[in-house]
């Protein structure tokens, strides 16, 4: 089950709009090119030109928006790829373009309307192509803005800078705790992050001080249960994957009074399973969707290995399936 | 008496620091300078034992200061925000170097580590947080201190006290004096066990788990019962 805090992957640009408006531009631009290419000004031959080029941009839309959505399943390591393999195909495509019209000029005697059209149906799937791969360089970059994000920049210290403006005058000794507490965090987040994997239990040493922070500014309401078997600690992770999981049940699923948060974490067959869960009562899942589990599930090879669901007691469960390499 | 030098541009940062080094006996704080050329001229003068060193001062950076030392150098141990800072810190010749922002503990922690035979055993007791206010603890009246969700807690006669510094740190600071890790989240001082029955350590104050991989090791001190002239600290 997809709860709604799970963040939608975002919209690729081929909608019916804007693939009927990129038609649209298609024609007037196959209708001028027509205009000026063919001497004779023939008015059905500019209409032809128009029709093909709108033809092909709305069927390579259809198909750069299939395609788009069956890359979004594959994570970044799936966009490179992909990416690679356009350039090479333009390439390709441009010679084969190239030898038809030579093809063409040379055995259909006159080829000029046969190029005139050709030259229309490229100049479309040229143009969907360039768009659908400045998309998935978009995606791309905000992928990495992503990364970076939760990398540098440190939103969970921004919440506590404000506890922390209150408590210099309430409680002074505490002010102090809790700015080595953040200092440790902050230092620690960025220590873990220039790994590719930690062991889990330095994971947790992490996510602790950081739920530690968190009931810094929550107050004692807030209680975690952490069920790491002993012979898991060692479990390689990638950094911050727990921490994106315990992110999230606090921002979605913890009712404003506190509550209770479990993290546990399982062997299975295929691999390491992390789970945390929140008692479901979080603020509903509206604006600003997802941000910590958009950014876990963007780093997954399989979104399908980040899932939510929702447990008979009514708690709901994120998990997280780190598969044997 | 180790005498020490602060030279530290902020001036809060330079009076929490010199007031962390002013609460240990045994240490007496000489100086202060709140630049670099300044700070070398009172080392000339004053000849400290040791020096706490910002890496970025006006007038005269740290490394650039530590450069500009003629022998005898006093120990030199930097302060500094950015790790990086560390390895260059080094390789002048730092004798230590701390993160800012410095902790108790971990200052306490460097000077032992520089001055093993000066060390004094208050440097051993451990901040607490005991209604409101800082208390030091000796480590005699500590049966265990536990990690809780990156706080660490001191089990004692006066109840559950939050202390400074990380169960690590702790671990390194005070098994010389008997105590020992039992569990991912928790140190024991071996003196205070009452029992020990099916994984769980009896405490007076309660409970905790025992780990299944740290048995062996607890059951072996227990037998050895290590000894705890809690006064003198072994580096």
């Amino acid at each position: 089950m997809r709860l709604g805090y799970l963040d939608p992957f975002p919209r690729h640009p081929f909608t019916p709009k804007r693939i009927l408006f990129g038609a649209l531009a298609a024609v007037v631009a196959g209708d001028m090119f027509a205009a000026v290419m063919d001497a004779s000004r023939n008015s059905w031959w500019a209409l032809v030109c128009g029709a093909v080029t709108a033809l092909a941009y709305v069927l390579g839309g259809l198909w750069m928006r299939a395609r788009l959505a069956w890359l979004e399943e594959q994570g970044e390591a799936g966009w490179q790829q992909d990416l690679q393999r356009r350039r090479t195909g333009l390439l390709w495509a441009m010679v084969g373009y190239l030898a038809l019209t030579l093809f063409a000029t040379a055995y259909l005697g006159s080829g000029r309307q046969f190029l005139i059209l050709t030259f229309c149906i490229v100049l479309s799937a040229l143009s969907i192509f360039q768009e659908g791969s400045t998309e998935l360089e978009r995606l791309l970059v905000r992928q990495r803005d992503l990364a970076l994000q939760a990398r540098l920049a440190p939103h969970f210290l921004h919440g506590a800078l404000s506890t922390l403006k209150g408590a210099i005058a309430q409680d002074p000794l505490e002010a102090q705790a809790l700015v080595d507490q953040l200092a440790r965090l902050s230092r620690e987040a960025v220590a873990i992050t220039a790994e590719r994997e930690i062991p889990l239990t330095r994971e947790l040493a992490f996510v602790e001080v950081y739920l530690g922070v968190e009931r810094a500014r929550r107050g004692e309401a807030l209680q975690v249960v952490i069920e790491v078997p002993e012979g898991l600690e060692s479990e390689p992770v990638p950094p911050m994957s727990l921490q994106l999981l315990v992110e999230n049940a606090l921002r979605h699923g913890l009712p404003a009074g506190g509550g209770e948060i479990r993290i546990l974490a399982a062997r299975l067959p295929e691999g390491l399973q992390l789970s945390v869960e929140d008692p479901g009562q979080g603020e509903a899942s509206q604006a600003g969707l997802g941000q910590s589990l958009g950014i876990l599930r963007r780093r997954l090879e399989r979104a399908s290995d980040l899932n939510l669901a929702t447990t008979p007691g009514g708690r709901h469960r994120a998990t997280l399936l780190l598969r044997r390499p | 008496m180790i005498r020490a030098v602060v030279i530290e541009d902020d001036a809060r940062s330079r009076a929490l620091l010199a007031s962390y080094l002013q609460e240990l006996p045994g240490l007496e704080v000489v100086g202060e300078a709140a630049d670099g050329l300044e700070g070398r001229d009172l080392i000339e003068r004053l000849r400290p034992d040791a020096v706490f060193l910002d890496v970025e001062l006006p007038g005269l950076s740290g490394p650039q200061l530590a450069r500009s030392l003629v022998e005898p150098r006093p120990a030199l141990v930097f302060v500094t925000a950015h790790a990086e800072h560390a390895v260059e810190a080094f390789r002048l010749g730092a004798a230590h170097y701390l993160m800012k922002p410095v902790n108790r503990v971990e200052l306490a922690q460097a000077l032992t580590r520089l001055y093993p035979a000066q060390a004094r055993h208050e440097w051993l007791r451990i901040p607490a947080r005991s209604r409101g206010r800082l208390r030091l603890l000796d480590p005699q009246e500590v049966e265990a201190l536990v990690a809780d969700l990156g706080d660490c807690q001191a089990w004692s006669s006066e109840g559950v006290l939050r202390v400074e510094g990380t169960l690590a740190q702790w671990e390194e600071r005070l098994a010389p004096v008997g105590f020992l890790r039992v569990h991912r989240n928790a140190l024991v001082r071996l003196e205070a066990i009452q029992g020990l029955e099916a994984g769980v350590i009896q405490l007076p104050s309660g409970s905790l788990p025992l780990s299944r991989r740290r048995r062996e090791e607890l059951e072996q001190a227990l037998e050895r019962r290590i000894p705890g002239p809690a006064a003198t600290p072994r580096p």
